[in-house]
């Protein structure tokens, strides 16, 4: 099943996110093998679960069996630690100030006041249910309307007025190969669990 | 020759139970738009047991029963409890329509309680290859339902076919052949044993 939500049970502990796969978005110098701009960045991790409660337990061991390896997508939750700092109640979601073209690494976005965007911030761009990639700010201007750097590069043009979201994101998500089993022990709970994921696209 | 079960005397205390060789249910990325995948016959569930501590005796035995099957040559049976491998849900359902093999929705009366995800359930007759083991993965409540499951069926099933969700058994052979028994730690008599799902 695809774009599964994350099940409320299952408590993540950590979670660590890289890119692999970098690409600066150009042929070779040999002319061999180029690839077509940012096609092969994608962000790979780790999920780490808290222990639940057996029945908890037993339908996170159905969520994970119904993605059914790789074929399966489900919405992560991304940590808060990964959001832009917010005061006052400020929003959670902004829009591109002007277009971006697919492969560009930079975006332009107009902040609302009491929103801070920091180098190691994550942002979703667009729909992550659908086209909409999360990138990672690495570095950013000053301002009302700021650039910011991101990686990876955008896989496709988003227009001015793209949804940008830099607080309660989540990201589309795959198993890496088969699902992992999930321990469930005699006395009432299941163990912590680590789960390998990659962005699904 | 019926099906030997696994000995009574290694109590489960932890199991990890996951369907290997999954078969996506559609394209593998919208990106690439890769052709769709056959029928599955491939997936298959996997288990780790980890028992608690027993005599020295009955570790033996259990020994002794492993060394039996020769490694992955020859199946048998566990009860699979409630606590450590499934929750607890009520007996006996039918299936109310037939079901074609690949399938991974069963259509079936769901008794009072519902069953929550997770829920396993027996179809077939296991002393036959005829016979799988099922998941139910999301959350269902009583009355005639449409079941997601995995593995998917190997097998079609007719409409009135009887399925155990209270009584439920695992098919397995031993996952390796080069343990001739599981290891045993002296002290304790505990142990750990890997299965595969015996699909023959």
């Amino acid at each position: 099943m695809r774009l599964q939500a994350w099940p409320a049970a299952a408590k993540i502990t950590a979670q660590a996110f890289a890119i692999e796969a970098h690409s600066r978005g150009a042929v070779l110098p040999s002319g061999i093998g180029g690839f077509e701009i940012a096609t092969g960045a994608r962000f790979t991790g780790q999920v780490s679960v808290a222990p639940m409660l057996p029945n908890d337990a037993f339908a996170f061991r159905a969520f994970l069996h119904s993605l059914r390896g790789r074929g399966g997508s489900f919405m992560l939750p991304i940590g808060a630690w990964l959001e832009a700092t917010r005061t006052g109640g400020a929003p959670t979601t902004s829009s591109l100030a002007s277009a971006s073209s697919a492969g560009s690494d930079t975006v332009s976005i107009a902040l609302a006041t009491g929103v801070t965007l920091n180098a190691g911030n994550l942002i979703v761009v667009g729909d992550p249910a659908f086209s909409g990639q999360v990138v990672r700010v690495v570095s950013v201007s000053v301002g009302a309307t700021i650039s910011a750097t991101v990686r990876p590069r955008l896989r496709v043009a988003f227009g001015s007025g793209a949804l940008v979201r830099f607080a309660g994101m989540t990201a589309r998500c795959r198993l890496v190969g088969n699902p992992p089993a999930v321990a469930i022990a005699a006395g009432g709970r299941s163990l912590p669990l680590q789960i390998d994921i990659e962005e699904d696209y | 020759m019926a099906l030997a079960q696994f000995p009574a005397v290694a109590r489960a205390v932890e199991a990890r139970l996951a369907i290997i060789n999954n078969t996506p249910d559609e394209h593998f990325s919208e990106a690439s738009r890769r052709g769709s995948y056959p029928i599955p016959m491939r997936e298959m569930w996997a288990c780790s047991m980890a028992f608690a501590p027993m005599s020295r005796a009955d570790a033996e035995l259990v020994a002794a029963f492993c060394e039996q099957h020769d490694g992955r040559v020859t199946s048998f049976k566990h009860a699979l409890g409630f606590g450590v491998f499934r929750p607890t849900v009520q007996p006996g359902v039918t299936l109310s329509a037939n079901a074609a093999r690949g399938a991974n929705t069963l259509s079936v009366n769901v008794p009072t309680g519902g069953f929550p995800a997770g829920t396993l359930i027996n179809i077939g007759d296991i002393e036959t290859s005829r016979f799988q083991l099922l998941e139910v993965l999301a959350a269902v409540g009583a009355g005639a339902q449409t079941i997601a499951i995995a593995p998917r069926l190997r097998f079609a099933f007719n409409a009135g076919t009887g399925m155990a969700s209270n009584a439920v058994f695992g098919k397995w052979q031993l996952a390796r052949d080069d343990v001739g028994r599981p290891v045993v730690d002296v002290s304790s008599g505990a142990m750990s044993v890997e299965f595969i799902e015996a699909t023959a």
